[in-house]
């Protein structure tokens, strides 16, 4: 069974298309990044999977279930841009919140899980105490803690500078390979796509269709000696001339 | 500068422009009645002032208390019932805008010599803010918040109790500010139109008397329970909200 089947998925807000039909599988375990320029109606297309968001015509299958009965399933984690996070609440009672709430059969450890992310030292401090790139890794936790079949990622790394952008990809990349989850992730980053991705979804202008697909056969490892080699630079200028295709269309 | 040594600035900087204006103006005890004068007359009277000071906090603190509850019922029934909230929208706004001086005087001519119309005085000063500041906090949610908890298959109830009277709060509690303070001064003006005890009544009785040191130093006391109305809303504001304590 995939991960995520969209079939005929088109989405209009009133007489606007934002997203006109198209057909999506995603497989078990698969890391899929959705590229396309601003407004082009990725983060529609995340929000569709994520229930938030119902399809005009068409349907979306996780896991065989509706977007809907996977939350209520608690097998969808989300994290945005904007690091979700409550303001009242530490780092690890932020964590803990999604367990409260998802009450699943198996979780993972909150304070394992943010000590495991390098946030040792950050488990009680509060949000607004936190540098963006530890706000997003504890917005990661929330969104992993309860070990959701699949993970939405809506340029979770958007708002940070270069470096801690590149820093938090490898560090992703890392936690995904152990946690062996399906994800979909949204980003703007060529690089950031190729580095994390199996695959790459290049969307046209909206309304958005696939306009291409860039299929990333690197080792698994995507470390700074694999970012500098051909093949991934390689990877890079195919994709880039994908989008500039698509944004052209 | 600490607050401490800020608050005692204050007061001698008081006393000395008052002593300060009555040395300039050659004022006399009964236009302007020295600070000492005041102090004597609260140490003599005390019994009196505390007795009317309590009458007025009473007044104060219930229709505050009311004006909290209608606030929080309102704006919780507004979150979930839009209709309400368009059938309520005019008469919050007319509410807002009454002008309360006049208002209070038809409700003591409409309810009589009882607590009744200085406790809906209160209430209708007070209860518009608090009414306000919970509407914007429920309304500033951070969207990826609720979409979060979406994906998490949250209640109603779960998402009002974890994301929506969190992040109202700080509005409530910055509403507090202004509101408590001002329940206060509404009791007093409710007490100006028709009553026989509180510092409102005593006030008119003082001016009636032509005693100037009787005024103003329940003027006095009435500026202290402001200001201890301000206080314990700051320190609400340390209990209800540490987090913002810890930002500073």
């Amino acid at each position: 069974m995939p991960a995520v089947e969209a079939s005929s998925v088109s989405k209009s807000f009133g007489q606007q298309q934002i997203i006109a039909p198209l057909d999506l599988t995603i497989r078990k375990g698969e890391f899929v990044s959705l590229i396309g320029s601003s407004g082009c109606g990725k983060s529609t297309l995340l929000h569709l999977c994520a229930g938030l968001q119902e399809p005009t015509s068409g349907s979306i299958k996780i896991f065989g279930r509706t977007p809907a009965a996977a939350c209520a399933a608690h097998e969808i984690g989300l994290a945005c841009q904007r690091p979700a996070l409550v303001p009242s609440r530490t780092a690890l009672q932020n964590v803990q919140l999604t367990l409260t709430i998802a009450k699943p059969k198996q979780a993972l450890q909150p304070a394992e899980l943010l000590r495991h992310f390098g946030l040792d030292e950050a488990l009680n401090l509060f949000p607004h105490q936190l540098s963006g790139g530890m706000q997003q890794r504890v917005n990661i936790a929330c969104a992993l803690v309860h070990e959701p079949s699949l993970l939405l990622l809506d340029e979770p790394f958007g708002a940070l500078d270069e470096l801690t952008r590149e820093r938090l990809a490898d560090w992703l990349a890392g936690v995904l390979r152990v946690a062996h989850r399906t994800a979909i992730l949204v980003t703007h980053s060529v690089e950031e796509a190729v580095t994390l991705s199996d695959r790459i979804i290049v969307l046209s202008q909206r309304p958005a269709t696939i306009a291409d697909i860039v299929q990333v056969n690197l080792p698994n490892l995507r470390d700074f000696d694999v970012r500098q080699s051909d093949s991934f630079l390689g990877l890079v200028k195919r994709t880039r001339e994908a989008l500039h295709r698509a944004a052209a269309v | 500068m600490n607050s401490r040594t800020a608050l005692l600035l204050f007061l001698v900087s008081v006393a000395v422009i008052w002593y300060g204006v009555i040395w300039i103006g050659q004022l006399a005890p009964i236009v302007l009645p020295p600070p000492h004068l005041v102090v004597m007359v609260i140490a003599k009277e005390w019994s009196a002032l505390l007795y009317n000071t309590v009458v007025t906090l009473g007044t104060a603190l219930i229709g505050y208390f009311f004006a909290n509850l209608i606030a929080i019922l309102l704006a919780i029934s507004f979150l979930y019932l839009s209709w309400l909230r368009s059938l309520a929208t005019p008469w919050v706004i007319v509410i807002k805008n009454l002008p309360i001086v006049s208002v209070a005087s038809l409700l003591v001519i409409t309810f009589g010599d009882s607590p009744t119309p200085r406790i809906l005085v209160v209430i209708l000063i007070c209860f518009h803010p608090l009414l306000a500041n919970l509407m914007k906090g429920f309304e500033e949610v951070d969207p990826n918040l609720l979409s979060r908890f979406q994906t998490l298959h949250a209640t109603r109830w779960q998402r009002f109790c974890y994301v929506l009277w969190p992040n109202a709060l700080p509005y409530y509690v910055a509403a507090h500010e202004i509101a408590f303070t001002s329940s206060i001064i509404a009791a007093v003006i409710a007490e100006f139109f028709f009553s026989r005890q509180g510092l409102g009544y005593l006030l008119i009785e003082a001016m009636n008397d032509h005693r100037g040191d009787r005024l103003w130093a329940t003027n006095v006391i009435i500026a202290v329970l402001s200001a201890a109305a301000y206080l314990v809303s700051r320190w609400l504001e340390s209990v209800l909200i540490p987090w913002r304590g810890e930002a500073k």
